[in-house]
């Protein structure tokens, strides 16, 4: 059952990104590669669950096997369990490089982590450098007569 | 401009948001007439020590770059990628999901579809991928990277002069990518080459010399304000006399330099003008410190910085106490984001206090600068303001936020307690166009000029659109403000697309209801147009 949800969400996915013209439009390669593989391991899974029957304890002991360093290869687990696990291995493989990791972004992101509070606290930038301004000095001895003959009170007379 | 013709109604209506059949990679730029501003002159260039100062325009084929523009723009991301945290993330972590897409104004006002933030984004990313990336380097087009030429380079321009920096994608986007600081980043990059608006150079030039956007120079300050005082005298019969530059007050006043010239800026101005008088602040104008707004601020992070500098200097100049800014957008996304970062510590100066009611502004402690929004809820909020807001009852009055006082800080709430106070009629615009979703006026960021018409009217539909249902349900004939671009901006717009709608700053209408001590009977609104029932007696 729960391969079949699996299987329904990616399809969604992938189907609103075909079907959205505008999604479409922007979608890169990169965007349909993790999908088409989720959805091949769910294909596999569900295969190998209903259809080409997979000798579970078999497949358990390979399992076993590889976690306790001492690999060995049972007999009669199917090309189709291999299919599946290459294509999570892939899957795993892929996600540290790929968008997927991007989940992560929700909360790095400088947007939604910050605090909006920088009228009321000191934030410092450890590189603001100092820039080039037009002082009030210049400012006045450009238009002291112009100001005096106004009647605004300047520095110089 | 006068060559540029704006299409009719009729035309702009018709649009299209079905992206074309091509890869968007393979469909070079457009340069649609109406869609851009003119190149900027060489002489404002140099006169803040811009690199490449030459009069350009964005229509010749030579844009005449430097011999090593690609160095110095590669130089210049790597730099910023360094530097800014929120771009480089912003550069890795969208996945294209298309919850943005349909969230901005200029897609959704034009179609075209590198107007959909992702993809504006990704007119960026796609040089970040290529020349920062691994998998950008080594699979290329595959993995969404592109070389950096000169039609991406012109492509680059093109639509990121076409971004209000609103942050209305960001608020949708599942990460909150803010294509904002992106276009900020593209600007600054496009700006190493020389690469600015006409429009947004020339106040940049103006403010650095003379103080303010407008080039206004101290007499004129003084001049315009004093025929706006001839006019409150005129309607209220109360002369009023503020001060200029005068050391030791207790607060200096900023605002943008757009209150000071035009209708309707001005009005609000002259609301200002009257509150201070009836409250007997003891407040000064500067005319060095003329600028609130900040035109460097679409140009380069550095360049406002250099313009910003001024309200601190001047304010330790004068002694001040603390300092109370006008209504404006941009302005307070900068106080509010920026400014104690670039040019504090405000140490000089003390808590703002409001020397009326004594209520401590502590939202404000670093910075030590309160929006005049702020201060006058306060006044309100303690009874220390009278009000007669039947003088408002020719307008039926809504409330557009500004993006950057809304979504840039968060004021949502006091503009409309002032507006409900001053005026007896008040509707609200439908609640996925206002507040933190409100829609831009399109044409923030220093896109308000002329020549860009029909971008300016594109941007603002959805915003339009907005207006006009208020305005044929309960017959909103006034938007109210609080932003100087605004009230620049929003004049076409409504004439454009909702005629019969004015726009007005919320201390226009506040300046109408306050009942000043002293007056005579008033007769007329602070436009000089006759009040309800009065019609047909004025004396003016
Ligand atoms: S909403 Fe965010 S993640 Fe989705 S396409 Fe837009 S910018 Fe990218
Ligand atoms: S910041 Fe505003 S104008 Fe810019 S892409 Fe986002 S929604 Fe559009």
């Amino acid at each position: 059952m729960s391969g079949i949800i699996l299987l329904g969400a990616v399809s969604y996915l992938l189907f609103r990104r075909f079907y959205i013209p505008q999604v479409r439009y922007i979608s890169l390669t990169s965007d349909y590669f993790p999908l088409f593989l989720i959805i091949g391991i769910a294909l596999s899974g569900i295969l190998m669950r209903y259809f080409i029957k997979v000798d579970i304890v078999s497949a358990k002991e390979l399992i076993m096997g590889l976690l306790t360093f001492s690999p060995r290869i049972p007999e009669g687990i199917g090309v189709i369990f291999y299919i599946h696990l290459f294509l999570v291995c892939a899957l795993f493989a892929y996600f540290p490089f790929s968008k997927l990791v991007h989940m992560a972004g929700v909360f790095l992101s400088p947007t939604r982590n910050l605090a909006n509070n920088s009228r009321m606290k000191r934030h410092v930038n450890p590189w603001n450098y100092p820039v080039k301004v037009h002082t009030y000095e210049e400012y006045e001895d450009d238009f002291r007569g112009k100001m005096k003959t106004a009647e605004i009170p300047v520095e110089k007379e | 401009m006068a060559n540029i013709k704006l299409p009719k109604i009729e035309e702009l209506s018709k649009i299209d948001h079905k992206p074309p059949q091509n890869g968007w990679m393979d469909t070079p730029a457009e340069f649609k007439q109406g869609m851009y501003c003119y190149g900027a002159k060489g002489k404002n260039l140099s006169a803040v020590d811009f690199p490449n100062a030459r009069d350009w325009s964005p229509d010749d084929k030579d844009w005449k770059l430097p011999e090593n523009w690609k160095e110095i723009v590669l130089e210049g991301m790597k730099e910023r990628l360094g530097k800014y945290r929120s771009f480089h993330i912003f550069m890795d972590i969208c996945v294209r999901c298309g919850a943005c897409a349909d969230k901005c104004h200029f897609f959704l006002g034009g179609g075209d579809p590198k107007n959909m933030p992702v993809l504006r984004a990704e007119l960026l990313r796609s040089i970040y991928r290529k020349y920062f990336t691994a998998s950008g380097k080594m699979l290329g087009k595959v993995a969404g990277a592109r070389e950096l030429t000169e039609d991406v380079l012109k492509e680059l321009w093109y639509y990121y002069y076409q971004c209000t920096e609103c942050r209305r994608c960001s608020l949708f986007c599942p990460y909150g990518i803010d294509q904002a600081e992106i276009t900020m980043i593209g600007r600054e990059l496009l700006n190493l080459l020389g690469l600015n608006t006409d429009w947004i150079s020339g106040p940049v030039a103006n403010c650095f010399i003379k103080g303010n956007h407008l080039g206004l120079e101290p007499h004129a300050i003084k001049n315009n304000i004093d025929f706006m005082l001839d006019d409150i005298e005129t309607i209220t019969g109360i002369k009023i006399e503020p001060t200029f530059n005068r050391k030791g007050a207790e607060i200096l006043f900023v605002t943008p330099s757009g209150d000071l010239f035009g209708d309707p800026g001005i009005y609000t101005c002259m609301g200002y003008l009257m509150l201070f008088h009836e409250l007997g602040l003891d407040y000064t104008w500067s005319t060095y410190a003329s600028e609130g707004g900040n035109f460097g601020f679409f140009t380069s992070m550095e360049m406002a910085k250099r313009l910003n500098s001024k309200i601190y200097a001047e304010a330790k100049r004068l002694g001040v106490k603390w300092i109370l800014g006008g209504e404006c957008g941009h302005m307070w996304r900068i106080i509010n984001q920026y400014m104690d970062t670039w040019n504090g510590p405000a140490d000089f100066l003390e808590e703002p206090v409001s020397p009326i009611t004594g209520t401590r502004f502590e939202n404000a402690k670093a910075t030590k600068m309160v929006h005049i929004i702020e201060f006058v809820a306060d006044l309100i909020k303690h009874g220390k303001l009278k009000f007669d807001p039947g003088r408002n009852d020719q307008f039926k009055v809504t409330f557009h936020d500004s993006c950057n006082t809304a979504r840039g800080m968060g004021i949502f709430e006091e503009p409309r307690y002032i507006i409900k106070n001053v005026c007896n009629n008040f509707y609200e615009m439908p609640e996925n166009t206002i507040r933190e979703r409100t829609f831009c006026c399109g044409s923030g960021s220093g896109l308000n000029a002329g020549e860009n018409m029909e971008l300016r009217m594109r941007g603002g539909l959805p915003r339009a659109n907005a207006v006009r249902y208020v305005h044929e349900r309960h017959g909103v004939n006034l938007l109210a403000n609080v932003c100087a671009i605004d009230r620049a901006a929003l004049p076409a717009l409504m004439d454009y697309w909702v005629p019969g709608v004015k726009v007005a700053g919320v201390h226009e209408l506040l300046g109408n209801a306050l009942i000043m001590k002293g007056e005579k009977e008033r007769t007329t609104d602070l436009r000089g147009d006759a009040l309800p029932g009065k019609e047909g007696n004025e004396d003016a």
